[in-house]
This record gives C-alpha cells, structure tokens and sequence, in this order.
C-alpha cells in the first residue's frame, strides 16, 4: 500500500520528527510508513488524515492485494 | 521486551505501575532465592554449579529488578525522557516489532526443542521428557490462547 505521508509532510515543510511528535509515535514509524514499509492500522490512518484534514482515501493508495484468501 | 509485553496498559501510567509491580515480584523472588541458597541449599546435596544457579539467578533477578526500578524512578522526575517513553511504548510500530519478535521466537524454541528431544533421548530419558512436556505444554497454551482470542476478537 503507497501512501503519501512524505509529499504532505514536505509540503507543509514539517520534519519527520516533528510530525512523528504531532501523532505521538516514534520517528522510525514515521520513517516506515513514508518507506510503505509498514502500514498504519485504521487508527493510526485515521490520526494521520485528521491531522493533514484529508480522508483516509485521500492518504493511502489502496492497492489490490493478491494473497492466498483473495484467490 | 518481555517486561514490556507483560505489563502493557492502555495508557502509560497504568503501564508503570504494572511494570513497578512486576519488578518488585521479581526482586521478592531473588530475595526469596537467595534465602533458600543460605538455609536450604549448604544441607543439600546439590552440585556445586545448581548451588552456584541459585546464587547467580537470585542475584541477578535482584539487579534487573533494581535497575528496572531505578530507571522508573528516574523517569517519573525527568517529564521529557517520560513523555519519550510513554510514546515508544504505546507506538504501534514497536509493538508490531515486539509481536513478531516473540512469534519468531516461540516458533524458533518450539522447532528447536524438537531437535533437542531427538538429540539427547540416547543419552538422558529425563531431558527427552522434560522437553516433550515443554512442547505438550507448548501446543496446549497455544490452543488454548487460539481459543480465547478467537472469542475476544
């Protein structure tokens, strides 16, 4: 899943500690997620979209996944 | 990380003091360890190095503890380094990370006890069936807590 953290944060010429301070988790999470190496749970998605006062949509880039249960 | 896992609380606060908690069992546990190592343990028959285990995890159960209390106390008058701790605790990233570390770690001891049982079953009966009684053990927290989660989820 791509999301678009990184494009936001910089717009708003934001660090990525200051906006890991702003959702209360730690730099490296904010790191992973920009990477899309990790991705956020429904809350910390929602805390992400509430803060740059976009949706969640709007945020991450939803992908179709191919797993063994979507076959 | 186990400490950590254990005493998680929804929120920070609530975490310290399980955590508090928890470190002063432990301590209570050394210290009960070291009286056993000075009454019990000198009229056994115990091998020197079981005599020497009793010393050594009662000592060292009484230091985590120690320094698990003392960094308690240090960040309960330091706001800032509270604030830092309150927010790697609750990050779920962290928490991801500390998931996946115990999952790979009950899958790794579980495998490695298989080996383990098939090694030393020629040379000691005893330590075949006590790692067979940690694998029963193993499977059986397993379907239980597959159980449970199944009905809280």
């Amino acid at each position: 899943m791509n999301n678009r953290i990184s494009e936001l944060r910089k717009a708003r010429q934001m660090t990525q500690q200051e906006l890991a301070d702003a959702l209360m988790v730690t730099r490296q999470t904010v790191i992973s997620l920009e990477n899309g190496r990790y991705n956020a749970s429904l809350l910390l998605a929602h805390k992400i979209a509430v803060y740059f006062g976009l949706t969640i949509e709007e945020i991450f880039l939803f992908e179709e996944e191919t797993t063994c249960s979507s076959n | 990380m186990l400490i950590k896992l254990i005493s998680c609380a929804p929120d920070f606060e609530t975490t310290i003091k399980r955590r508090t908690r928890l470190l002063q069992g432990l301590a209570v546990l050394g210290v009960i360890g070291l009286v056993c190592y000075a009454t019990l343990v000198p009229n056994s028959s115990l091998p020197d190095f079981v005599q020497g285990l009793y010393a050594g995890v009662s000592c060292g159960l009484i230091i985590a503890s120690a320094i698990g209390l003392a960094r308690v106390a240090w960040l309960k008058k330091h706001p800032e380094a509270w604030k830092k701790a309150a927010i790697q605790n609750n990050d779920e990233r962290e928490w991801a990370v500390s998931s996946k570390a115990l999952q790979t770690a009950a899958l790794a001891t579980f495998f490695l006890s298989v080996a383990a049982m098939l090694i030393v079953a020629p040379f000691s009966l005893a330590a075949f069936w006590a790692l067979w009684g940690e694998m029963i053990c193993f499977a059986l927290i397993l379907l239980i807590a597959a159980q449970v989660y199944a009905r809280i989820l």
